[in-house]
């Protein structure tokens, strides 16, 4: 089913967007996902993702403020649409009902 | 101290790839992070990281199209057209109400007399003869006045036929056309009809449904029109039936003919009999066939191509006074009055043309445009008034109402909508209508 698409690193997105709540821009979800993952995000890479989540339809953005350290950019937050939580959602039922198709034996792996 | 710069080659190169609606927020973001470096590494290192970033970001996602965002359509224009006009429309209903409704009263009442303006000028083009048939008029002298009038005498017909044939193509001698009782079996109606010599279903053109517009050679025959037809005989197919006219004589209908149209001189009647029935069943009409001075019949003819109306009129101006001693004191002049002045030139003062419906048809004409330039004149005030108002508001003390550069437009839209609606555009007539929209709302 292709209903919802959702890639590994569009899914650490999305729900790091979730955490930081009213906080999650291109910088703060970099950080973010840098020191709870410990694997380093690229500019580029965040951006492709937050883009095309966003001509999903699974994220949406506000204009921030324009601060002196952004050399008076604004800031672009990011926040779940219901589209983008019902995405999430499924994308995690999906993955407890594989789970709990693996029968025991199959995780009982002996480290020798 | 003026905050640490990144490298400028690197963001210029940035912000020449990136897709305009991610470059202010990214360029936020890399700087945020740049001046963070600064502070915890050094310039140097922030630099280095800095470079790595813009070329970590110079991937599909990001750089921008090669050429600029180009609209297919112009739609998004026109759409900002009509909702801007709306707004405004609805913003002053009773203005939007009094403008429109009063334009559109003007129009409809210009469109209605321009529609019988058409109506009363397109008058007997039905006929595909129309430009050669005429009808034969006589004016005659009575008591020091002159009296022209359509009525003719039987003798004149044949005169024209003899002496004057080369200029006809058909002549067509006819009765008036009177109420006659038509039955077939238990069916009876009364149908308006005339009596004529054979020629006049081909001169007309008569659109044929059945049988053919030779039909009148035979003496007992008639030619009835669909309505009739249906009246009398309903489903049933009416073509050689035999019909009681009058309940004194029989007749053959021999075809079927297309009702004539509305805008017809000929309209009036129903079924046309031959002229030689007439004849047989009205005893009195015999003697008048050489009787100069019983002007009881009406005569049309058309005319051969190369014959002129003017110089055949002159030509038998005189036959009646020529062959009748007793007919020429009241100085019958013969003329020939063509089709296209049947039905708006047929007046006559003194023996002179002096127009007819046709001074009505001017009159309505000249009103018509009137109310339409008053329509306009109100319409243009209503909408100037409106649009200082606006203007009054607005920053540009120039502005006329329009806005000079329309919103959703491409740059090419823009500069033909700088010169104005008159440049060829070409979606020119859909953009006018727009305008238009936009103009009402003022």
């Amino acid at each position: 089913m292709k209903k919802y698409q959702l890639g590994e690193f569009e899914e650490i997105v999305m729900l790091t967007v979730g955490i930081l709540y009213n906080e999650a821009y291109g910088v703060s979800i970099k950080k973010d996902i840098e020191t709870r993952l410990s694997r380093n995000v690229s500019m580029g890479a965040l951006h492709t993702a937050l883009t095309r989540l966003e001509d999903k339809g699974y994220l949406k953005t506000f204009d921030g403020e324009a601060t002196e350290e952004r050399a008076g950019r604004p800031r672009k937050y990011y926040q779940i649409t219901a589209l983008g939580k019902r995405a999430m959602e499924y994308s995690r039922s999906t993955r407890e009902e594989l789970w709990r198709a693996i029968p025991k034996m199959a995780l009982q792996v002996k480290i020798v | 101290m003026t905050p640490p710069r990144p490298p400028q080659l690197f963001l210029r190169f940035f912000r020449w790839y990136c897709k305009p609606r991610l470059r202010n927020h990214l360029e936020g973001d890399l700087m945020e992070l740049y001046n963070e470096r600064c502070a915890a590494w050094g310039k140097r290192t922030a630099n280095r990281k800095f470079i790595v970033d813009v070329l970590q970001m110079f991937r599909p996602g990001i750089i921008r199209p090669l050429h600029d965002h180009k609209p297919i359509n112009h739609y998004g224009m026109y759409k900002s057209y009509f909702k801007i006009g709306w707004r405004n429309l609805a913003k002053n209903k009773g203005y939007s109400f009094i403008n429109i409704g009063g334009l559109a009263m003007g129009l409809m009442v210009a469109m209605l007399i321009g529609l019988w303006i058409y109506d009363e000028l397109s008058f007997d083009t039905y006929h595909e003869n129309y430009k050669d048939i005429v009808q034969v008029m006589q004016a005659q002298t009575v008591d020091g006045s002159v009296i022209t009038e359509p009525p003719v005498p039987w003798p004149l017909e044949t005169e024209l036929r003899n002496t004057y044939g080369s200029d006809f193509k058909y002549i067509v001698l006819a009765t008036w056309i009177n109420y006659h009782a038509l039955s077939h079996g238990e069916e009876k109606i009364t149908k308006l009809g005339i009596y004529a010599q054979p020629d006049l279903p081909e001169m007309i053109s008569l659109h044929m449904i059945a049988g053919t517009r030779n039909g009148l050679r035979d003496a007992n025959s008639i030619l009835v029109s669909a309505s009739t037809a249906r009246a009398l005989f309903g489903a049933d197919d009416p073509l050689n039936q035999t019909i009681h006219i009058d309940g004194r004589h029989d007749a053959k209908i021999t075809g079927v003919y297309e009702d004539l149209p509305h805008n017809t001189t000929f309209r009036d009647f129903q079924f046309i009999s031959t002229w030689d029935l007439y004849v047989t069943t009205e005893p009195w009409i015999k003697p008048s066939a050489t009787n100069w001075g019983n002007n009881s019949f009406q005569l049309f003819a058309q005319l051969n191509p190369h014959s002129d109306i003017n110089n055949v009129s002159k030509k038998i101006e005189n036959v009646k006074a020529k062959n009748s001693k007793e007919e020429a004191v009241l100085h019958p002049r013969i003329f020939l009055h063509p089709m296209r002045d049947w039905r708006l030139r047929s007046e006559w003062k003194n023996g002179v043309h002096s127009g007819g419906r046709i001074q009505m048809v001017m009159l309505f004409g000249v009103i018509g445009v009137f109310v339409l330039l008053l329509a306009c004149i109100n319409f243009m005030n209503l909408s100037t008034a409106r649009s200082e108002k606006r203007a009054k508001g607005s920053r540009h003390s120039h502005d006329d109402g329009f806005r000079a550069t329309p919103i959703g437009a491409a740059i090419s839209e823009r500069i033909v909508s700088r010169r104005g609606p008159g440049v060829y555009h070409r979606a020119g007539v859909c953009r006018r209508i727009a305008l238009v929209v936009q103009r009402i709302g003022g």
